[in-house]
């Protein structure tokens, strides 16, 4: 049906293509500005909506999308604010929180020291922002809990260099009296850092250091509530710790079907899930609501010993922005404010492949040569998997020595008839060694290591990342 | 309304004034000399180009059967149907085989055949009724000597850098067989091609012709660090379509489908391309079709406009892989020079400037 709506468009020119209008929508829901002077960043989610609770006070909703999220609240105005954070799609059990507060900005003094240093000494700031002052070391906090669904209430207060979470629902809140005029506050007692912003980063995260990670990924489901049912049975009583959709999660991209699978997927789970688009769900309405019900559909989250990329292929191709955001991924790089090293290994998960091993029926990439740059950055990066669910097929390519796996198993029909159903399990090995580095080969004893891109599983090196297809009971 | 015409061409033709004077009816200016339009050979109609255009996309073969070329009306309406039968079928067979590869490249040409009888059938009508059964110019672009172009081309994607494009075209054309290197050089890409070819049928007039070749493809992609090397076997046919449409006559039908495949090289960092030997890591096929028009606009102008369908170029296909429209102008200016302007869209663009010079 696209097909024959795009034919009547050709001759207009006027068949284009959107996917540069939902990189758009993906950027603006990472940060949310409430009022000129207070804006609520997140990484690791999505924020998907917010309101005016009362004067100084406001409630943002946020959509976790990994097993690490940051939220990150800056203040730059003067009266004390409140703001409580709803947070879903987290983990049931095992969830750290923490939180920590900074100034924006470095006291003169310590400015004129390192300065004076020449850099060769750190004086004070944040490991990851070496620019800001913090307020405090990191201190955990208890979040009111609902199933998997997190609360709790930042109250930020720049005039007292005070910014923490309280146990306090925002409506029951009392709010410090705001100090009379807002001018510079104490720039005579201060210095240039009176101006800063004060700033409370949170931090929700299920360590899983020194574990081998586990997760589910399928696609393709095509609207298909019964199979997909089948599959969420099956992967609700696997030891999969987080779940990954990669597209086509409705028929027609309505908005009712993309909100009745959510439904679905949530009553059964309660491991945290994320999702990315398919050319289905580009059809109808979901496209304008898939924000406030999936989140972006590019984002990326460490896991362990893995880095999971999910990319947004839907209209047969990716985004400027999601090409410059996987370089950055795919890469040696921290994903937002961390200490943590990046992990040994990434794994990346789209709906459309880059090539279409039929060749002719072309179901990959519009663009071949958008196909190939994908595909030249995955074999430099030496990412071993690329998990796609486009083709309703279960087959392995190794293109350049990614592996790309066609996994479009989870409700459409399957291009073999007698083929049954399927989901995917993705087994990401602790202690992978970084590819590179020398020592065992494939299938040896670990003995002193193993060899870069390998693990040591049972005593023998192994891949760093298993795929195995999981057929669920009929 | 044609009686009417007629009083008019009449009256202001030469001898007009003389004809009216002296022929009180049709039948007394045949006495005197004058040659009717054959019943068969109707005018043109700007209304009957507009009943093409507005109700006969619905309908085609409307403005035909306006200007009364009825015969002419229902080929276009059973290319219509054929179109529209074409593309359920693809439909239907992809619904039947749950998308399969295996079906692919059949159903990449019901697409594309539904989509040129479709389109052709609806613009022919426009174009037929509109201009009646005078003919076009005969193309009289030359099958034998040869030809070097060299162009500035620009390109538009916006997940790709590669903008500016110097292109050398060469053109050796022996009337049976023909060579056709060219190259094409960007920052960050460059494209080498050699299209070799045999015209296995020539008709009386010269332009119908029906072609076998191959291209063979080099593209470097310095730009990701990888490389392609590739070769395609194609058919090539160049038909009047006046001969199934008389309004149409010395319109050609430009058609070609090529089935190929591209062995993919990369290299370890971006910058540098793999060597022409260098082990491929996969190899992708593919299938090119291309159909559009040609036509003489003028004694010394030739227009070409083109649907491809070919997944090399560097201009991806509009929506989910309908291809790319094409339209070429060559104008002959001084002797031998020509001058050559190609516009592409698709959901990128691209427009290509040269000068030729027949050798």
């Amino acid at each position: 049906m696209r097909r024959l709506v795009c034919l009547w468009a050709v001759a207009a020119l006027a068949c284009t293509d959107d996917t540069a209008e939902r990189a758009a929508r993906n950027g603006a829901a990472r940060e949310r500005t409430l009022v000129d002077t207070l804006v609520v960043r997140v990484q690791g989610g999505t924020t998907v909506g917010s309101e005016r609770v009362a004067e100084g006070r406001f409630r943002v909703f946020v959509r976790a999308q990994s097993l690490d999220l940051r939220v990150e609240i800056e203040d730059g105005g003067c009266a004390p604010r409140a703001v409580e954070l709803v947070v879903t799609h987290l983990p049931a059990e095992g969830l750290q929180t923490t939180a920590r507060s900074f100034l924006a900005g470095l006291s003169p003094v310590v400015s004129a020291a390192r300065r004076a240093a020449g850099g060769a000494v750190l004086f004070t700031g944040d490991a990851h922002d070496p620019d800001w002052t913090p307020l405090g070391p990191e201190s955990a906090f208890a979040p009111r809990t609902d199933g998997r669904t997190r609360t709790w209430t930042a109250v930020l207060d720049r005039g007292a260099r005070s910014a923490r979470v309280v146990d306090t629902a925002i409506a029951d809140l009392d709010l410090p009296a705001p100090p009379g005029a807002c001018a510079r506050l104490g720039a005579e007692r201060l210095g240039g850092i009176g101006q800063a912003p004060i700033v409370l980063r949170h931090r929700l995260r299920v360590p899983l250091e020194g574990a081998d990670v586990v997760f589910a990924v399928w696609g393709n489901a095509a609207g298909r509530a019964g199979t997909r049912a089948k599959i969420l049975e099956a992967v609700a009583a696997s030891d999969a710790r987080f779940a990954v959709v990669s597209g086509d999660l409705t028929a027609d991209g309505s908005a009712a079907q993309l909100k009745a699978t959510v439904e679905q997927i949530d009553d059964a789970l309660t491991i945290p899930w994320f999702a990315t688009l398919g050319e289905r769900d580009l059809q109808g309405g979901a496209v304008d609501d898939y924000v406030r019900l999936l989140g972006a559909s590019t984002f990326a989250f460490d896991a362990g010993p893995v880095r999971v990329a999910v990319l947004d292929s839907a209209g047969g191709g990716l985004s400027a922005d999601a090409h410059t955001s996987l370089r950055r991924w795919v890469g040696d790089q921290t994903l937002w404010w961390s200490a943590d090293a990046p992990p040994p290994t990434r794994v990346v998960v789209t709906h459309t492949p880059p090539f279409d091993p039929a060749g002719a029926r072309g179901a990959g990439f519009r663009s071949r040569l958008e196909a190939t740059r994908l595909v030249a950055l995955l074999q430099r990066s030496d990412v071993p998997y690329l998990l796609t669910s486009h083709l309703p097929i279960w087959q392995t390519d190794v293109l350049a020595g990614v592996r790309v796996v066609h996994a479009g198993g989870a409700g459409a029909p399957l291009e073999e008839s007698d083929e049954t159903h399927f989901w995917v399990r993705v087994t990401a090995r602790a202690g992978c060694v970084e590819v590179g580095e020398v020592g065992a080969a494939e299938g040896e004893a670990c003995g002193a290591g193993c060899g870069g891109g390998l693990a040591c599983v049972e005593g023998t090196c192994g891949p760093c990342v298993e795929v195995e297809r999981r057929d669920p009971a009929r | 309304m044609r009686t009417l015409l007629l009083v008019l061409a009449l009256a202001l033709g030469p001898g007009a004034a003389h004809a009216i004077d002296e022929a009180d009816t049709i039948e007394d200016a045949i006495e005197q000399g004058y040659t009717p339009r054959p019943a068969d050979q109707p005018a043109g109609s700007l209304l009957g180009g507009v009943i093409g255009l507005a109700p006969g996309f619905l309908v085609h073969g409307l403005g035909h059967f306006y200007v009364g070329d009825r015969a002419g009306g229902v080929k276009l309406l059973v290319a219509e149907l054929a179109g529209i039968a074409l593309l359920v079928g693809d439909v239907l067979i992809g619904a039947a085989t749950n998308e399969s590869g295996a079906w692919g490249a059949p159903r990449q040409v019901l697409r594309h055949a539904g989509i040129v009888l479709f389109v052709g059938s609806w613009a022919a009508d426009v174009i037929g009724a509109f201009k009646g059964y005078e003919s076009f110019e005969q193309d009289t672009t030359r099958q034998r000597g040869g030809d070097f172009s060299l162009g500035y081309r620009y390109t538009f994607d916006p997940l790709t850098p590669f903008r500016h494009h110097l292109v050398m075209r060469l053109a050796l054309d022996g009337g049976w067989i023909y060579a056709r290197p060219l190259v094409d050089l960007a920052d960050g890409l460059r494209r080498y091609e050699m299209d070799l070819g045999t015209r296995l049928f020539r008709g009386d007039d010269p332009q119908n012709q029906f072609a076998v070749g191959a291209r063979l493809q080099r593209r470097e992609l310095a730009a990701y660090g990888a490389a392609t090397r590739g070769v395609m076997g194609y058919a090539a046919v160049k038909t009047d379509l006046g001969q199934a449409l008389p309004s149409l006559r010395y319109l050609y039908l430009v058609s070609r489908v090529g089935v190929g495949g591209d062995w993919y090289s990369f290299d370890d960092s971006v910058d540098s391309t793999p060597g022409i030997l260098d082990d491929a890591a996969f190899v992708d096929r593919y299938l090119l079709l291309e159909t559009g028009v040609s036509l003489n606009s003028g004694p010394r102008t030739r227009l070409e406009v083109l649907f491809v369908q070919d997944p090399t170029r560097d201009i991806p296909a509009f929506g989910d892989d309908l291809g790319l429209v094409q339209a070429g102008l060559t104008h002959q200016y001084l002797g031998d020079l020509n001058i050559e302007f190609t516009l592409t869209a698709g959901q990128g663009w691209g427009v290509w400037l040269g000068l030729g010079y027949g050798l």
